[in-house]
């Protein structure tokens, strides 16, 4: 009797083993969106009071390039400056204006783009239905206290670009 | 497109970069076409429609990857547009690799080199024959003319080489056997007497045989003056070093 029990024992144990194993999965997610400045912006000073992006104004437009590889799944979003990230000190207000449009594409339905974006406050959308590259061009201007001229210094404002998963 | 493309042979066209600028208002229809078209025969090796319809005119940027393929298969290329809509800003470029290895004797590190050296001179009657200086590859003939005579040398060499090794191993053999032989016929009492009477018959051994002894009374020599004869100890000690030694040695078979 005692055998019987030792030997149902012994096959027993291997079996409870193996009822409980954590089998791991493991996965990379590469990005298939992504964002890059090709031309960074650079402001003219056209005016005492105005710093601006145009090249009308002797400044360089910002070139974001942005490569979806999954169409149809992402929107991009652009904010141009509302302010500077660094500059001297500036004791009155600071007028805003900017701009995105679609600049070069990788595909011909792209050109659509511009007529689709939506635009708010500082913040232009853009819907990528179609996968491969597209050039975006961002302007900003300032204009110092209506019309009051600016200290001397370096000035810098920043861009923000984005790639949002719909 | 052979004005295009650099003429160097084993050219091939691997991409075609374009960019152009479509102006048109965006409630008309228009195509962009980029087409290359075969060197030799009809059809096209490469061509590609940009479809603008209802959409507003732009710029655009595009890079093909094609089927790598010759640069001197790729014939006439062109872009055009139809419908609506005028270019500008035209560019196309092709992206191609050269194989410096087309044409293997144009490069020594070419993998195939050697037998396309070798058929040129095989072509050309400059194996056994002699090339001319104006020979494009009349060094390279040289060099392997060179290699070839070294080449035969070595063999050569190494025929002889081993030939005069094989026929010393064969004197060692000889040698070895005539040795042997002679040891047989040494222990032979009768081959003995024979080699000591061709000795004695030489007149080698005539100097011991006619000495002749003359009779008489050969006195002592040597006297002693006090009648004692001291104990040679430094002798004496030798001996018994001597004696130790042979204990010493003696005893390692006791055992």
């Amino acid at each position: 009797m005692d055998i019987k029990t030792i030997t149902t024992l012994v096959f027993l144990m291997p079996a409870s083993a193996a009822l409980a194993v954590d089998s791991p999965i493991g996965g990379t997610v590469a990005p298939k969106c992504s964002v890059w400045t090709e031309t960074t912006g650079v402001y003219g000073h056209p005016l005492p009071y105005k710093l601006s992006t145009l090249p009308a104004d002797g400044g360089v437009v910002a070139s974001i390039r942005v490569d979806v590889a999954q169409a149809d799944y992402y929107k991009t979003r652009f904010t141009h400056p509302a302010s500077f990230s660094s500059s001297p000190t500036l004791t009155d207000a600071v007028a805003w204006t900017g701009s995105t449009v679609v600049g070069v594409v990788g595909v011909a339905g792209m050109s659509a783009y511009e007529a689709a974006k939506v635009t708010y406050n500082n913040v232009t959308e853009f819907n990528m239905t179609l996968a491969g590259s597209t050039w975006f061009s961002v302007a900003s201007t300032a204009s110092y206290g209506s019309t009051k001229s600016l200290p001397a210094g370096n000035y810098t404002a920043i861009i923000k670009a984005e790639c949002i998963a719909k | 497109m052979l004005s295009v493309l650099p003429p160097e042979a084993g050219l091939k066209v691997q991409g075609v970069y374009h960019k152009y600028t479509v102006t048109k208002d965006t409630d008309t229809n228009a195509t962009v076409s980029i087409v290359n078209k075969y060197s030799v025969g009809e059809g096209n090796i490469y061509e590609r429609h940009d479809n603008w319809d209802q959409i507003p005119g732009n710029t655009k940027i595009g890079f093909d990857v094609v089927n790598p393929s010759l640069g001197t298969s790729w014939g006439a290329g062109s872009i055009s547009s139809t419908g609506d809509a005028t270019l500008s800003d035209v560019t196309i470029a092709y992206n191609y690799m050269y194989d410096t290895c087309a044409i293997p004797l144009t490069d020594p590190s070419c993998p195939t080199y050697k037998d396309a050296l070798m058929k040129y001179l095989l072509d050309n009657g400059l194996i056994n024959g002699q090339a001319d200086i104006n020979d494009p590859y009349y060094d390279e003939w040289l060099k392997f003319q060179l290699e070839r005579k070294a080449d035969i040398k070595e063999k050569e060499d190494a025929k002889e080489e081993k030939k005069a090794e094989e026929e010393k191993k064969e004197s060692e053999i000889e040698t070895a056997l005539a040795v042997a032989g002679a040891a047989i016929e040494m222990a032979d009492p009768t081959r003995q007497m024979l080699m000591m009477v061709q000795m004695a018959s030489a007149g080698t051994l005539d100097v011991y045989y006619d000495a002749t002894i003359e009779g008489g009374t050969y006195n002592e020599t040597i006297e002693l003056t006090d009648g004692i004869i001291i104990d040679n100890f430094k002798a004496l000690r030798n001996l018994a070093q001597d004696k130790n030694h042979n204990i010493m040695v003696r005893s390692q078979y006791d055992k």
